[in-house]
């Protein structure tokens, strides 16, 4: 089942009152099943937060059409777009993005409340999501109290707790240890297998991408090229690579400022 | 490029983040100013002598006006420069010195403190005509006091202002360059603690407050009078405690489960009040205690400026009295008539006889050591005639106005008595003697007896035998409350004065169109000088919570980002933010009323013990009503204006 159908995507910045027009995208078209897990690479200034910018509903494109879940994004305004973010999409960011005054249980439930679902299957929700992501120790703590991969792992169970459509993590592992960023991965991959979610991530490090199943690798505003994973994680790891040598650009800025 | 120019080029490109502090220190110096103008005006001066307590209270409220600037400066700068202390820290990272850095203070601080007091002054210069016209009308002058200006004022302002201005920058300074880099970029981003509270506090500053109320309520003048002093601290630390504690006590009850889950803008707003509740209890606190007194002091005043007319009749019900035996009376009246008509007034001459006898003293005091006292029997139609009542005295009724000169009369005695008083050799028994406690026909002087009004007819009867009289002429004119009159009241009691001894201390002269001159502008001027210390005390409320609000706007702004990314509906953003911010702005207030509306209910308890006496309560809590109404208007307009301009700078990062 197709969750997500970019077509013809362009974008560009700039270029009214004389300004030097840039062109962040161009004629990007790809589709998304349900229960896939797509990762998205290029090198800085490939035009990946563009593109997920204009997935994610904060952007809106110059030319093209994003369909989600059969939708077209674009015509979505005010309190029709607010809802279809609070139902269709999850996000995951890579500053975590936790409310710093409520409390990590209350943090995860605010899409729910946001919806108003009742309070019964909020807990049920809640039990399920924690459970899978190995935070129910951390419920009552505030976001300042817990471990950053602890607080991107509550940032997960937030983007899932609703069962969107599709859920978009961009560089979830950047402000992670490797340790952390492991966990966070291996949890994504479980929720992906075990709950058909569908994931679509934006990420720079090639150890994180590796488990997705597709990644989609974009240069100068277009698609260069798409790879897709074997059994062997290992092997796949060693193909991203390959092709990131083979697309050149600047891959050690990992913590670079693009928001 | 050097210092100098960077901050002369970071204030002009940057004017929107200067214009509020620009703003307020505009106001207070124009404010200042025009202060100075009224108080110097010459025509205020030699017009009319201004008693020395009016001179003191105008020293006093300049010296509490330049200290009350000083303090809001120093916190308006502060809170400025907290909020842009990441820039510092990026000049110092970037290599600039610590002379340097203090070196762009100080030219920053020289060039809004001259502008500030050249836009200052050159408004004052502007709305001065306009604000002396206002002052005329108000104090109803004859001749409207004209446009002043002096060098010395100008002066004056420049040299307090320029030292505070120098003083804040200097401590400003200290905080810019004594902290380190580190501390600078950081300053942002320290992770908040968890809001704590102590029940015990927080039940603690509630009965503060309420046990505050109840000493202010105490019906007994003299013990009010003692307590001032302990009510008002023991209030100040129980709005402290509310803001700091109880308000947090709350918000943590509030937040229990699943209360706070049924509804997003309730899961949002007591959380995030929690965190803004401890940043801002004490500005909040602040604000309730200024504003109350604000409130308080202003609602005073008022009270006193309108019941001068009142107040002013209860003693001196007529314009011109003139008492004593009848055959000295002749001349003066003459005199008087000659001056009114020389001053073009119309007045309405009255002359009636007063018979002079003894009555029982319980009928004025509960207990004396003597058995009767004197008083003055008047006709019922005299005081009919002035005090302007219908009611139709019976043959053996009595009205009998309890008023002396010195003592007060005992308040609890019985309404109405029965007597016999001998006039002449002849008994008159009175059956009934109504009461009415601290009212007078007559007026005030040290001469004046209680009165004791019987019906025309029984005064008739009274008259015939009557040895010792007193005779009271009175004129009455429509015109008392002018200048002219005055000025007659002034000349006849002058003219009184060169008689001869013998003559003038059996004749007495009361008047009152000159006493309600005096009595007007004295509390003019005051009304004026409250009007204006308090407008500037207010105006620093509303700034200091606008800085507080501007101060977290950063954190604000990321929040509220976040949340719209989550998909919250932007309107219900609005909302949100509103009800929060709205908090933040009317707690104090409100508790501010509260405070307000029980402090004046201790003044009116005084008031009813001195000058007020009847309807005192009523008098004195609709006047802080209706002063209260006033600034809350003022105040709700101001926070409109402010939470929009907060909201539109929340909405302007959004869209980059």
């Amino acid at each position: 089942m197709e969750v997500l159908r970019a077509s013809g995507l362009s974008k560009i910045y700039g270029g009214k009152a004389g300004k030097l027009a840039t062109q962040a995208l161009d004629n990007v078209s790809f589709k998304i099943d349900k229960g896939e897990f797509i990762g998205i690479m290029g090198p800085s200034g490939s035009g990946k937060t563009t593109l997920l910018n204009l997935l994610s509903t904060i952007d809106k494109p110059t030319t093209g059409h994003v369909l989600i879940a059969g939708d077209d994004i674009a015509q979505l305004k005010g309190e029709k777009l607010a809802a279809f973010r609070r139902r269709e999409l999850g996000f995951i960011f890579q500053d975590f993005n936790l409310l710093d005054t409520l409390t990590i249980e209350e943090n995860i439930l605010l899409p729910l409340v946001i919806d108003r679902v009742p309070l019964k299957v909020m807990q049920a929700k809640l039990q399920t999501v924690s459970t899978g992501l190995g935070i129910t120790d951390i419920l009552n703590k505030y976001p300042y109290e817990v471990s950053g991969g602890q607080q991107q792992r509550a940032a997960a169970a937030r983007a899932i707790i609703h069962d969107p459509t599709l859920v978009l993590a961009d560089e979830p592992t950047g402000n992670l240890d490797s340790k952390s960023a492991k966990d966070l991965m291996e949890s994504l991959q479980r929720l992906n297998n075990n709950n058909q979610t569908t994931i679509l991530m934006v990420t720079h490090d090639p150890f994180a991408a590796s488990y997705c199943r597709r990644i989609l690798f974009i240069r100068d505003g277009k698609i260069y090229t798409e790879i897709h994973s074997g059994d062997n994680r290992q092997t796949f790891f060693q193909q991203i690579l390959d092709v990131l040598s083979m697309l050149g650009g600047n891959f050690n800025d990992l913590n670079s400022h693009r928001r | 490029m050097n210092i100098s120019s960077l901050a002369y080029k970071r204030i002009r490109n940057n004017l929107n983040h200067y214009i509020q502090y620009l703003g307020s220190m505009v106001f207070t110096v124009m404010v200042f100013f025009l202060y100075l103008t009224l108080v110097n005006h010459p025509q205020l001066a030699t017009n009319f002598q201004m008693a020395s307590k009016v001179k003191i209270a105008i020293n006093a409220s300049a010296i509490i006006i330049a200290v009350f600037t000083f303090v809001f400066l120093l916190f308006a700068s502060s809170a400025f420069l907290r909020s842009r202390k990441k820039e510092f820290g990026i000049l110092s990272l970037l290599g600039m010195s610590k002379g340097q850095l203090a070196k762009l203070v100080v030219a920053e601080s020289v060039i809004v403190g001259i502008l500030a007091l050249s836009i200052g002054i050159g408004l004052g210069i502007l709305l001065q005509k306009l604000f002396l016209m206002t002052v005329s009308a108000i104090l109803k002058l004859d001749s409207p006091l004209g446009f002043y200006l002096s060098l010395q004022t100008i002066y004056t302002t420049i040299f307090i202002f320029g030292t505070i201005f120098f003083v804040v920058a200097i401590f400003s300074l200290r905080e810019v360059v004594l902290t380190s880099v580190v501390n600078l970029i950081k300053a942002s981003k320290k992770p908040k603690g968890l809001p704590k509270y102590s029940i015990f506090k927080a039940a603690f500053g509630v009965f503060l407050i309420v046990s505050g109320y109840i000493l202010a309520l105490l019906p007994f003048p003299n013990l009010i009078l003692l307590l001032v002093v302990p009510v008002i601290v023991i209030t100040c630390i129980g709005t402290f405690l509310v803001m700091k504690e109880t308000s947090l006590a709350i918000l943590t009850t509030l937040r229990k489960k699943p209360f706070n889950l049924t509804k997003i803008d309730r899961l949002l707003n007591i959380s995030q009040l929690s965190y803004k509740m401890k940043d801002n209890y004490r500005t909040m606190t602040l604000v309730a205690i200024l504003v109350a007194v604000i409130l308080t002091a202003l609602s005073t005043i008022y009270t006193v400026y309108q019941v001068i007319e009142k107040r002013i009749l209860d003693d001196y019900p007529h314009h011109y009295e003139l008492s004593g035996e009848k055959p000295y009376l002749t001349i003066p009246g003459f005199w008087l008539e000659t001056i009114l008509a020389d001053e073009g007034i119309e007045a309405q001459k009255t002359e009636v006889t007063g018979l002079i006898t003894d009555i029982d003293v319980k009928a004025i005091f509960t207990s004396a050591n003597i058995d009767r006292t004197r008083v003055v029997v008047l006709p019922y139609s005299c005081y009919q005639m002035t005090k302007d009542r219908h009611y139709e005295l019976k043959d053996n009724e009595a009205l009998l106005l309890n008023y002396y000169y010195y003592n007060k009369p005992d308040l609890k005695s019985a309404s109405y008595i029965s007597d016999t008083i001998i006039i002449g050799e002849q008994e008159f028994f009175l059956e009934k003697i109504f009461k009415k406690d601290g009212e007078t026909l007559l007026n005030k002087s040290p001469n004046i007896y209680p009165q004791l009004f019987v019906n025309d007819k029984l005064y008739g009867e009274m008259k015939t035998v009557a040895r010792e009289t007193r005779t009271y002429v009175f004129w009455q004119t429509e015109k008392w409350k002018t200048p002219l009159a005055a000025n007659a009241a002034r000349k006849i009691v002058a003219k009184l004065d060169s008689l001869s001894s013998k003559c003038a201390s059996s004749v007495i002269i009361t008047t009152s169109p000159e006493k309600y001159e005096e009595s007007r502008i004295t509390s003019g001027l005051g009304l004026f000088i409250g009007f204006f210390v308090t407008l500037i005390f207010f105006a620093a409320c509303c700034s200091l919570l606008y800085f507080r609000l501007f101060m977290d706007l950063d954190e604000d702004r990321k929040y509220y980002k976040r949340l719209i990314e989550l998909g919250v509906p932007p309107n219900q953003m609005y909302i949100s933010i509103m009800k929060q911010v709205l908090v933040i702005f009317m707690i104090p207030y409100l508790l501010a009323i509260l405070h307000t509306f029980f402090a004046l209910g201790a003044l009116s308890t005084l008031a009813a013990e001195q000058a007020l006496r009847s309807r005192a309560r009523e008098i004195v809590l609709s006047q802080g009503s209706v002063i209260a109404v006033l600034y809350f208007l003022l105040y709700s307009l101001y926070f409109f204006g402010a939470f929009n301009v907060y909201w539109r700078k929340l909405n302007k990062k959004q869209t980059n």
